[in-house]
């Protein structure tokens, strides 16, 4: 779950909009594709671009250790924000991409953003074979079936990772139908978190050899959240055990939405009911003149889990454009293991 | 005594102390509003030097196209696909397209990506909810209404930095309005880039960096403005402590008799000098507070004329709307606060030295007084000695602001034995009766008042200082505009342009086209521009030189030396008879001219000189003599044949009045700010005339007794007033002229590597003598007049009163 400023920037460059929500994701979907429950999502298609929809993004998030098990965390975003339901060609394309990267440890937090047009080539995706790119940015399949290389790199910092894919693709919500709020909101999503990474990553003069899991997720929508959406906070947990956990909590000014999905070792997923998945902050702390819970306890009774799930690095504040907090996280409790969280709207 | 009675015993003596203003308010008033000006003063100028600083940040970030190294092809257009490549790479690149728009005549379109443009993109993309719905096509209001006239359906948003005839707009709101977006002029490179890329005629052959052109830049008058206003903030200071001073021994000065009452009591001097410490710090903070607050308003009242400046040197529209900002409020209440306890220091001295039984014999001190005066004059003449030393010796920008600070200070402590000298001159030559009276008992006074006499005295000379610079900068810039461009036109050349073509397309038409011929080199670490000239009178005849060899143009014409610019001369130590050497490159130097407005070292040698060493070259512009031909067939035979854009035609009409106005505009906020100064230098003497008032009555009494009526001895005050006025204008003068020196052949050299020639403007002396003598004449009215309407009873009281 993760999108942000594009609306802002394109109800800018164009028409703007009256923008609802966090980074008015909770805009209407005006003459755009709204998802649909009966829509097969299809391979290598899916991987691709969908113009027809307003926004997109392509997500990677890695947990890695290095040689003495020091953690890090590594994260890549492609947005696409479509301006207009138009079908303009080179500079007349509606499609503005955004690319935010970050790299994360114990002590340092450094991140970037790039902005691009669409439809002249420095910004886009391919389903086959897959490439998404922004500028020099890059998520792109390798010759070898099931492998990927990741780069990004900025002033002070960049990555290289290749990625192995060891498990099946995982649809969330109802098979890759999935409910945002009360209201009906929805969008396509479906993830692949069996990424094996190893690579580096280089803070300053200092490259470090890394070695981890990356989760990858796919989402698109016209209109994600309802008016009333103010943020959300979304956990991507991978167990000792092998299962993984994606969960996420919609803050509403009226009620809160909360859902995810349980994927079982072997990939399997069974999508959580509303309500089911629980998560309440245990601690705040203050970055960039915010308050931000970076200290959760999550529940899921029905898997007996009950864990606490802590910030590496409570300073991992995305100060891009439009702001958010967005980091790696340990996880102790009844299950032991490491993950992502994202947090936005906490103004 | 317990620590409650030590309480009570100090809010007892408070509240004597303080109830003095319940009988005097016009003396409160005048005090808290003394105080609030020297606030407000200080206030003002670091308020406009913090807006103006931030502006500069904001104008500065929008400067664009010039400032930026651009990317072209050697021998094609360059195409959307190279942009891509080379962003794909990770060069920090960003594209412009530049056409003539269609149907129009000489109405130019720079086609810009926002999304990436190094100077346009912050702005252009907020960080908050979409507040705009302006189009992105930026004109300025000239280009606007054309466009209107010729009923073309481009709304565009305003952009006064742009020049006339120059549209700017996105590519694809270019593409949505049917446009032509192909082929890219050049790409623009961000100055920071990632490191370890590869270089781009590896990436795409034939790819090249151009360095951006060499402009007039406008950096250095905005430097220049800077300093000024930091000069201002400094005197403000210095002025601002005069009349705090003042006001501080005003106050003190009033109450002797009570204090010696207090004392008389029992009073302890410690409960004594705490209580006024109190009030002190009490009238510190409302009169400091509401300085700040009339420092904002004045500051208001000149921004107008800030942002008209900040608008001239950028084109830039800049809000003049003033912030608070917590460094000048915070630096406004401190001054009034330290400022008080300093210049009440000396008087909490007095207070604490002050004889019980027995009133100060004020003026029986005479002895005591003089060796006072000595002793600043010592003082002042080895601060002016210190400060000459180091400017002889270290010969660099702040040893030349120490040089000033030590001149003014050294000269104003100086001032009260050097008017003692003249004016007691003037009592030796007087006539025995009235007048001798007049001039000794100004001598008298003249401790008292020493300390505003040197307000006026610095603010009078920093008016003929700042006035001198300012007029001689300002003569300067014409006759150098009038000398170096007097061709008719200039034509900038860009990437695809072929100056043969060029040039003997101009030669067919009958004007005579000198191309310039540019290169470059680096000396002794500088970076160097080259510029090649062609062999004519035009450059004999108006290219201005400060210094040269004999027969210095027919040996340049003939290859056999070089001239370099002022800045180059200064930089390197380099002048006619010296030989410049740099690996193999041996040549004398011939000459030396101004380059005003110009940061970086430059050099001209004969042009087929430069052809001749194995530098890469390139023709960026030529000067156009039209020989009588239309100018505006030749711009538009330029833009029909070659191409050329608007942007690129530069004429010396506009060159030299858009030149001027930014000078004024630069300068116009400084005569405002020197009036002010004048003004509160007036308001600190009128405060010392009025702190003498008591002691006066008891000079005054006897001579009124002896037949002068009051009206006359009014006429007498102000005459003396005056005196004073015309006296320290006259002191000034020289002073003023030597600050101008120092800021014309010290400072400007050592800030911007420039000297400008010295040009006296009497009339401005005559000015600021005059206006220095009306500060004297209101700042004695009101003395006068209470004198005039002095009874006769509180005249005689003073002889029932004798002591």
């Amino acid at each position: 779950m993760n999108a942000k400023t594009l609306i802002i920037i394109a109800s800018f460059l164009s028409t703007p909009a009256h923008a609802q929500g966090f980074a008015g994701l909770g805009t209407t979907a005006d003459g755009f594709a709204v998802p649909d429950p009966n829509t097969q999502l299809t391979f290598p298609k899916d991987h691709g671009a969908h113009p027809d929809f307003r926004i997109e993004w392509w997500y990677l998030t890695a947990t890695l250790k290095d040689e003495q098990q020091n953690p890090y965390g590594v994260q890549w975003t492609l947005f696409r924000l479509a301006t207009s339901t138009d079908d303009g060609k080179g500079w007349n394309t509606p499609h503005i991409w955004m690319g935010h990267a970050a790299a994360t440890s114990e002590t340092d937090h450094v991140f970037a953003e790039r902005i691009a047009r669409g439809g002249i080539g420095q910004a886009g995706v391919e389903s086959a074979p897959f490439s998404a790119w922004i500028d020099h940015w890059q998520l792109a399949e390798s010759k070898e079936t099931g492998t990927y290389s990741l780069h990004a790199s900025s002033a002070g910092f960049s990555y290289d990772l290749k990625l192995l894919e060891t498990g099946p693709l995982v649809l969330q919500g109802q098979d890759g139908y999935s409910i945002k709020s009360a209201d009906g909101q929805a969008s396509h999503y479906y993830s692949q978190p069996h990424f094996d990474a190893k690579g580096h990553i280089q803070f300053g003069d200092k490259r470090i050899p890394v070695q981890g899991n990356a989760w990858y997720d796919r989402e698109w929508s016209s209109q994600p959240l309802s008016a009333d959406q103010t943020g959300w906070d979304w956990f991507s947990l991978r167990f000792d055990t092998g299962a993984k956990l994606m969960g996420f909590v919609l803050r509403g000014e009226k009620e809160n939405f909360t859902s995810g999905t349980w994927i079982s070792p072997s990939g399997e997923p069974t999508p959580l009911a509303p309500g089911a998945f629980i998560a309440q902050p245990l601690h705040i702390h203050d970055v960039q003149g915010r308050t931000i819970p970076t200290h959760w306890q999550v529940e899921l009774p029905e898997k007996d889990l009950s864990v606490e799930v802590k910030a590496l690095n409570p300073n991992a504040w995305m100060g891009t454009n439009f702001s958010y907090w967005e980091g790696p996280v340990t996880v102790t409790g009844s299950h032991n293991g490491a993950g992502y969280l994202e947090m936005t709207g906490y103004e | 005594m317990t620590l409650k009675e030590k309480h009570r015993l100090i809010w007892q003596s408070f509240r004597t102390i303080i109830s003095y203003w319940y009988r005097s308010p016009i003396q409160f008033f005048t005090v808290i509003f003394g105080l609030a000006l020297a606030t407000a003063l200080w206030s003002a100028v670091q308020a406009i030097n913090s807006e103006a600083r931030a502006s500069y940040d904001r104008a500065s970030a929008q400067l664009s196209l010039n400032d930026h190294s651009t990317i072209t092809h050697v021998t094609r257009a360059l195409q959307l696909a190279d942009y891509v490549v080379l962003r794909r790479k990770g060069w920090d690149v960003s594209p412009v397209a530049q056409f003539n728009l269609p149907q129009t005549a000489n109405i130019s379109v720079i086609l810009i990506d926002i999304l990436s443009h190094p100077s346009r993109r912050t702005e252009m993309i907020p960080s908050g909810q979409p507040s705009t719905t302006e189009p992105l096509v930026w004109a300025n209001y000239i280009t606007r209404n054309r466009l209107e006239a010729l009923d073309l359906d481009i709304k565009t948003s305003l952009d006064t930095a742009l020049p006339d005839n120059v549209i700017i707009t996105d590519f694809s709101q270019a593409a949505s309005l049917g446009l032509s977006t192909t082929p890219l002029d050049h790409l623009l490179l961000a100055q920071e880039q990632l490191p370890n890329l590869k270089s781009i005629d590896t990436l795409i052959p034939g790819l090249k960096i151009n360095r951006p052109a060499l402009s007039t830049d406008t950096g250095t008058l905005t430097e220049s403005f800077h300093l000024n206003l930091t000069a201002f903030g400094f005197l403000s200071f210095v002025v601002g402590l005069f009349i705090v001073h003042s006001m501080i021994n005003l106050a003190l000065e009033q109450r002797r008799g009570l204090f010696r009452t207090l004392r008389c009591l029992g009073v302890p001097i410690w409960v004594l000098i705490t209580a006024l410490g109190c009030e002190m710090l009490l009238f510190a903070l409302i009169a400091g507070g509401s300085g700040i607050g009339i420092g904002y308003v004045l500051a208001s009242l000149l921004m107008p004329g800030v942002s008209g400046t900040l608008q001239g040197l950028y084109g830039a529209d800049i809000a003049g709307v003033l912030q608070l900002r917590s460094d000048w409020v915070l630096s406004g209440l401190a001054i009034a606060v330290f400022g008080s306890l300093l210049a009440g220091a000396r008087g909490l001295y007095l207070v604490a030295k002050l004889p019980i039984l027995q009133s100060p014999a004020l003026f029986a001190r005479s002895q005591h007084i003089q060796r006072i005066r000595n002793r600043g004059a010592i003082i002042g003449g080895v601060l002016l000695f210190l400060g000459t030393v180091v400017l002889l010796t270290t010969n660099t920008l702040i040893g030349g602001f120490i040089f000033l600070g030590a001149l003014m200070l050294g000269t104003a402590l100086a001032l009260p034995l050097i008017l003692s000298k003249v004016i007691s001159a003037l009592t030796d030559r007087a006539q025995p009766g009235i007048s001798a009276w007049i001039w000794s008992d100004l001598r008298a006074q003249l401790h008292m008042l020493s300390l505003p006499l040197m307000a006026l005295l610095l603010a009078v000379a920093t008016n003929i200082g700042v006035e001198t610079m300012t007029s001689s900068f300002r003569l300067t810039l014409i006759s150098w505009l009038e000398q170096r461009f007097t061709a008719d036109l200039y034509v900038r050349l860009e990437g695809k342009s072929a100056p043969n073509h060029i040039q003997s397309w101009l030669t067919d038409q009958g004007t005579t086209a000198l191309p310039l011929m540019t290169s470059e080199t680096v000396i002794n670490g500088h970076l160097v521009s080259v510029y090649g000239l062609m062999d004519h009178p035009f450059y004999e005849e108006n290219w201005p030189l400060i210094a040269k060899q004999t027969e210095a143009w027919p040996t340049f014409h003939l290859g056999q030396g070089i001239m370099i610019n002022e800045q180059m001369a200064y930089g390197l130590d380099l002048w006619p008879g010296d030989q410049l050497v740099t690996g193999h490159f041996s040549q004398p130097i011939l000459g030396v001219y101004p380059d005003y407005g110009n940061t970086q070292f430059q050099m001209v040698m004969a042009q087929k000189q430069l052809l001749l060493s194995d530098k890469p070259t390139h023709i960026p512009s030529f000067t156009i003599l039209l020989n009588k031909i239309e100018k505006p067939d030749i711009i538009n035979g330029l833009t029909e044949n070659f191409g050329i854009h608007q942007t690129q035609f530069l004429d010396q009409n506009s060159l030299r009045t858009r030149s001027l106005a930014i000078f004024d505009q630069t300068f116009l906020i400084t005569n405002a700010l020197n009036v002010l100064t004048l003004s509160v230098a007036a308001f600190a003497l009128l405060t010392s005339f009025l702190s003498m008032w008591s002691q006066r009555l008891p000079q005054i009494a006897p001579i009124w007794a002896m037949g002068i009526p009051s009206q006359q001895l009014a006429r007498y005050e102000i005459i003396r007033s005056l005196a004073l006025g015309a006296l320290v204008a006259i002191l000034a003068i020289p002073l003023g002229l030597v600050l101008a020196w120092t800021l014309l052949n010290v400072i400007n050299v050592q800030a911007f590597g420039w000297k400008l020639p010295f040009h006296a403007t009497p009339v401005s002396w005559v000015k600021v003598t005059c206006l220095s003598i009306l500060a004297a004449l209101l700042a004695a009215l009101i003395p006068a007049g209470r004198l005039r309407s002095l009874a006769p009873s509180t005249l005689l009281k003073v002889f029932n009163n004798e002591r």
